[in-house]
């Protein structure tokens, strides 16, 4: 076959595939619906795929030469390999319709990010991931690469202020798992205010102190990469805790069973011979914990952790007596002392760009604390906490989203007994009955966030 | 709890970097002088270059955006070079921003063409080999 046909073939192969992918976005059923921001991917994704399909046929028709067609050839290879990358978003963010999304508590969340001035206009595809994780889509890796393939093929850029978190499938109308989304949106600002480049370069300064010699750029560079990926995910942390506060914690603290370090005493054990304080491919869950607790004791909400009888407040309380000195980090090849001496070097630096980054957001633990009671009560007894009132007298008020899930969720941690012993049967100590009930609280805490989104005239949708 | 910017999608972003640099040196196939895009492109592509063979700072340099921003796409770039170790690569890749022989200065970009391609085409295989590790 001459080259010439041979680049016919690809070109077909190519297009049949993009076609594939993309006619599911028309191929949707009328009865879904979906965000905006998920339109406007959709919308990216169609304009993206006639560009790729146009480019490919007249770029066939203007190449002539064995030189140019050769390059066509490798071109059309490379944007089949891109289209496999996009593959991934695009029927797992169709799956992510408004009925299976917890579409008031992910807007609520939105809503709130976007009171940062420098963020106000930041918007994000949700999609169902079929890992257990939480993921986020780097909007300056993403963006880049889209807008790479857009430049192969002169097509559409990628909206300037769209990110694409991913989140489990399992927790399409979970409430209190989900607060581990703000996790996502600081990888966000992360990628946004380009600090991975910044802490790459205070990490290789620090560690060029400790070692200066005796290593490769390789090997430099790759402590450099592992040592920046721990301090985004400890940013991410802090980032979440100042947006949302202490169920951010809790929800860490629950999903990753980190009070199974805990003893008996509700102490960790010294030594930290189960590994608990080691460092891998990823920071401690213990480390991440002490970080985010900094940021509690700093924004007001420590005392209600102190008061909460809890064992994910336990775990907080016990992470906070942590030295530096007591992480390890075992698998590193390299000597770990001066790695780990250079990234605790470094790691001040964390707050010090959580207060940059979240420049203009109010810190929310007092607001919360003037209506987690009344907010609680109501749950208590069986009500939507939309609108509030703390006397019969009193007048009227509406909660903000954030307090609503903050004290939904210190609600479901020790205050499921009072309200399931008003009910008939409702047995606390029965699994199936306090998962159900659990269920209606989470229920009824977005409902009152989509009530307060509502009448703040902001719509859910 | 994961940032997708890893192994995978950093090969890809190189390759697809590497496809523009292509373009990019392509199109200046023949042209007297060399524009802003050619220059930026063999610029970035000569200081991590730089970067990787000296013992100095390899992130020191970096002004986002550049091809070569994660250890990974460092890595691929030293493993491209070692390719092409004969051939005097730094020299003659800045040599196309100083030639004034159009000959010489096309034999230059027709070298980092090949480059160019070597480095797509390793980014690529270490990209799918990420993804479709069981392919």
């Amino acid at each position: 076959m001459e080259l010439g046909e041979q680049l016919v073939q690809d070109a077909v192969s190519l297009t049949r595939f993009v076609s594939s992918i993309v006619d599911l976005c028309d191929d949707r059923s009328s009865a879904s619906a979906h965000l905006q921001s998920s339109e406007r991917f959709f919308a990216y994704i169609k304009e993206l795929s006639s560009a790729t399909s146009v480019y490919v046929a007249i770029s066939l028709k203007q190449k002539t030469t064995p030189t140019d067609l050769l390059q066509l050839r490798n071109e059309i290879g490379i944007l089949r390999v891109s289209w496999r990358f996009l593959h991934e978003f695009v029927k797992s963010s169709l799956d992510a319709d408004t009925l299976r999304l917890p579409t008031a508590l992910v807007q609520a969340i939105i809503e709130r990010f976007r009171e940062i001035p420098k963020f106000d206009d930041a918007d994000f595809v949700i999609y169902h991931s079929d890992q257990f994780n939480y993921l986020n889509v780097r909007l300056d890796v993403f963006k880049q690469q889209a807008d790479q393939i857009s430049s192969l093929v002169s097509g559409p850029q990628f909206p300037s202020n769209l990110s694409i978190v991913g989140i489990p499938y399992s927790q399409a109308s979970s409430l209190f798992w989900n607060c581990l989304i703000p996790h996502e949106l600081g990888h966000y600002v992360f990628g946004e205010l380009a600090l991975a480049v910044k802490f790459k370069k205070e990490i290789e300064s620090e560690l060029l102190k400790r070692i200066p010699s005796g290593i490769t750029p390789q090997q430099r560079g790759q402590i450099i990469e592992l040592l920046a990926r721990w301090m985004e995910e400890l940013f991410c942390d802090v980032f979440a805790v100042r947006l949302v506060g202490l169920c951010f914690s809790i929800a860490f603290t629950e999903v990753f069973d980190t009070a199974m370090f805990l003893e008996v005493s509700g102490m960790l054990p010294p030594g930290g011979s189960r590994g608990e304080t080691e460092f891998r491919e990823y920071p401690p869950d213990l480390l991440r914990i002490r970080q985010q607790a900094r940021v509690l004791q700093k924004d007001g909400w420590w005392d209600t952790v102190q008061s909460l009888d809890s064992q994910y407040a336990n775990v907080l309380m016990a992470a906070v007596g942590l030295k530096d000195s007591d992480f390890r980090c075992s698998a590193l090849q390299a000597n770990p002392v001066p790695v780990l001496e250079t990234f605790f070097a470094v790691l001040p630096n964390l707050e010090v760009e959580l207060e940059k980054a979240a420049s203009g957001l109010q810190v929310c633990a007092q607001e919360w604390k003037d209506s987690a009671d009344i907010i609680e009560r109501y749950l208590e007894y069986g009500i939507v906490p939309s609108t509030l009132r703390r006397s019969t007298e009193g007048e009227n008020f509406t909660p903000s989203p954030i307090a609503l899930l903050n004290s939904a969720y210190r609600f479901y941690i020790r205050s499921m007994p009072a309200l399931m012993g008003r009910i008939k049967d409702a047995d606390p100590n029965d699994i199936e009955k306090r998962i159900r009930w659990t269920r209606r609280v989470e229920n009824w805490t977005a409902k009152a966030i989509e009530d307060v989104l509502l009448l703040n005239g902001r719509p859910t949708k | 709890m994961f940032a997708k910017s890893g192994d995978s999608t950093s090969s890809l972003s190189l390759a697809l970097g590497s496809r523009l640099a292509i373009k990019t040196l392509v199109a200046s196939r023949g042209q007297v002088h060399i524009d802003n895009q050619v220059r930026s492109t063999v610029l970035d592509v000569v200081a991590s270059l730089n970067a990787i063979s000296m013992q100095g700072p390899l992130f020191e340099h970096l002004t986002a955006p550049s091809n070569f921003e994660r250890y990974e796409q460092f890595e691929l770039l030293a493993e491209t070079q070692s390719a092409f170790h004969d051939r005097d690569l730094k020299g003659r890749l800045n040599a196309i921003l100083t030639d004034t022989n159009i000959e010489e200065r096309q034999n230059n970009i027709d070298l980092a063409i090949d480059f160019f391609t070597a480095l797509e085409s390793r980014a690529l295989q270490r990209y799918n080999n990420a993804v479709n590790p069981s392919f």
